[in-house]
């Protein structure tokens, strides 16, 4: 690989920068690709794969609060088998790593879909046990260490891939969580997913999501995401890749600091769809101005006193 | 599509809390009719997420376009604040209204806010000699928008209002189905609130009808899944599938 500045291995995959689209806001790669060259991004995580097609929750699905947007999409998407026929040929045909979310009902979902995505080309796989949005699975197995290190350990069995374990801010201890996952055989966690959140009008008395709650996102995590991945980073060895309310540069160099290898970006794609591309930019700039042989020597680097 | 910067060329209060803006683009992508833009509304008091506006007229030659909305919140306020430049927008979105090369006669029905997006369509269709008949609904001649323009460019035009301060004191549809035989369009088109496509699908005209629909939107372009249509074939994105669905297919 040609030498850059941004340039990552994580669990020995390539990365020519550490940012990455986050599951959810990107779907497949193809409408973004429309707006910009997405050769250019580190990794793309697709959105939420499942075993069967899925339609996801009634809308409205999207409210706008303080800093944030709460969504409840529920997972919709065609299915692991229109995923790696119809998708993922254009997704491999461009220079970004794929890393597959996936989510189930069950373990045997989960382990289904490691070993089918193990046959295909894609770099990792990102094991969602974080979504609020669906009323099996999903955050089921998220809570609690013991099931998160069990589920773990049984889809690495069956994974070739890099395992990535993306983990959810609404427990009791993410850090206790994050070395559950580690003992469990995990290669990398991501972190945070969703925040629980709910929103409400005064004057029509209603939910403003038809799923009356839903999970948070954007700038008004932030602080939330930056303290676990901070905590998280001093409970475990593998690499984490930090996301919420990344908007910009800056705010990447502050995950990094606070110990992510990189970083996932995703309501950000939302709010403009060349927040990813200028914030790749804008890291470049960084090393620049600080003079760093590679973005990677200030991982964890959070200067205390 | 497309992402640019937009320039404001005018700003106009149409009626009361409604605005009306001109954009400019230096190099404005293909439109087609009943499609929307997504406008960036800065990051402002807390607000992040783009406005979905529906575009009202379009002027290749100008390389401008215009847009009529609401100001309802924080975002539209701001939106109906600007002067000059630079919007972030992603332009033309959705698949927008076509009529097939045998349409002649088009009924156009709209509801309030709805109404600009169907002038769109007379300002493509009409040099080909299609004939427009519309309907259009506001709540009083306080909120009522276009009706100039829609008076020029159609063969007939009928408005009604639910407080009956301008036009008959009627539902746009009720209007609509006294004139259905008479007019007898090859095809209907409608945009406007959920309660106007129930009633639109009640009167089970057998015209073909196409509804322009809303949601609340996040990326806009088909990535998010936010803006979710409930149809006989699934769950449908608005952005992109949509924002014209066969009423037929549409779960109201
Ligand atoms: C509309 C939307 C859909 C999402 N869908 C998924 C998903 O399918 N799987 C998943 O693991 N996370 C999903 N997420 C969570 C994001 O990947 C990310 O963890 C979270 O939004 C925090 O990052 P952000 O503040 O940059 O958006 C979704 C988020 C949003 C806003
Ligand atoms: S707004 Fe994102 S898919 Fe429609």
């Amino acid at each position: 690989m040609i030498y850059s500045p941004l340039a990552v291995k994580i669990c020995g995959v390539d990365f020519k920068n550490p940012v990455i689209t986050a599951s959810g806001t990107f779907a497949f790669g193809f409408e973004f690709s429309k707006l910009f060259d997405i050769d250019k991004l580190g990794g793309i995580s697709v959105k939420g794969v499942t075993r069967e097609k899925r339609e996801g929750n009634p809308g409205p699905r999207i409210a706008e609060t303080y800093g944030g947007v709460l969504n409840s999409v529920g997972l919709q998407n065609p299915g692991v088998e229109v995923f790696i026929n119809n998708f993922l040929p254009f997704l491999q045909s461009k220079k970004a790593a794929v890393i597959v979310n996936i989510a189930g009902n069950t373990e045997s979902d989960y382990c289904y879909l490691a070993e089918r995505l193990s046959g295909t080309g894609v770099s990792m796989i990102e094991l969602n046990i974080s979504c609020p949005n669906v009323k099996e699975g999903g955050l089921a197995f998220g809570v609690k260490p013991d099931t998160i290190q069990s589920i773990t350990r049984e889809v690495k069995k069956r994974s070739k891939k890099p395992l990535i374990v993306k983990l959810s801010p609404n427990v009791a201890d993410i850090a206790e969580n994050a070395r559950a996952a580690e003992y469990g055989g995990a290669d990398a966690v991501s972190l945070i997913n969703t925040v629980r959140g709910m929103a409400v009008d005064a004057d029509t008395r209603r939910p403003l999501l038809k799923n009356i709650t839903g999970g948070l996102s954007g700038p008004a995590i932030k602080p939330i995401a930056l303290a676990m991945v901070w905590q998280v980073y001093n409970a475990v060895k593998i690499p984490i890749i930090g996301m919420g309310g990344i908007m910009t540069a800056n705010d990447a160099v502050e995950f990094i600091l606070c110990g992510a290898t990189a970083v996932q970006v995703g309501t950000g794609n939302l709010i403009n769809p060349l927040t990813a591309s200028n914030i790749i930019d804008g890291l470049r700039k960084y090393v620049e101005k600080n003079k760093l042989g590679n973005l990677q020597e200030i991982r964890g680097k959070l200067l205390i006193d | 599509m497309k992402e640019v910067f937009l320039n404001v060329r005018e700003n106009t209060e149409l009626a009361k809390g409604i605005v009306k803006m001109k954009l400019y683009c230096s190099s404005l992508p293909e439109f087609t009719p009943g499609q929307f833009v997504n406008l960036s509304v800065g990051n402002f008091d807390g607000v992040l997420l783009r406005r979905p506006i529906s575009v009202y007229k379009f002027n290749a030659a100008e390389s401008t376009f215009e847009i009529i909305f609401e100001v309802k919140g924080k975002g539209t306020t701001f939106l109906s604040r600007l002067k000059g430049g630079n919007i972030p927008a992603t332009l033309f979105l959705g698949n927008g209204f076509e009529l097939g090369a045998n349409v002649k006669k088009v009924a156009l029905i709209g509801g309030g806010l709805g109404c600009p997006p169907l002038y769109s369509v007379i300002e493509k269709y009409k040099a080909s000699g299609v004939k427009f008949y519309t309907y259009l609904g506001f709540s009083s001649e306080s909120k009522a928008i276009c009706v100039d323009d829609f008076s020029k460019a159609s063969e007939k035009l009928t408005v009604t209002t639910d407080d009956g301060s301008l036009g008959e004191k009627n539902f746009i549809t009720n209007a609509f189905k006294k004139d259905i035989f008479a007019v007898n369009p090859d095809v209907v088109l409608a945009c406007g609130p959920t309660p106007m496509f129930k009633a639109l699908k009640a009167l089970n005209t057998g015209i073909p009808t196409f509804i322009s629909t809303e949601a609340r939107m996040g990326c806009g372009i088909g990535a998010c899944y936010v803006c979710t249509c409930a149809t006989l074939t699934g769950n449908r994105r608005v952005c992109t599938d949509g924002p014209v669905f066969n009423l037929k297919e549409v779960i109201l």
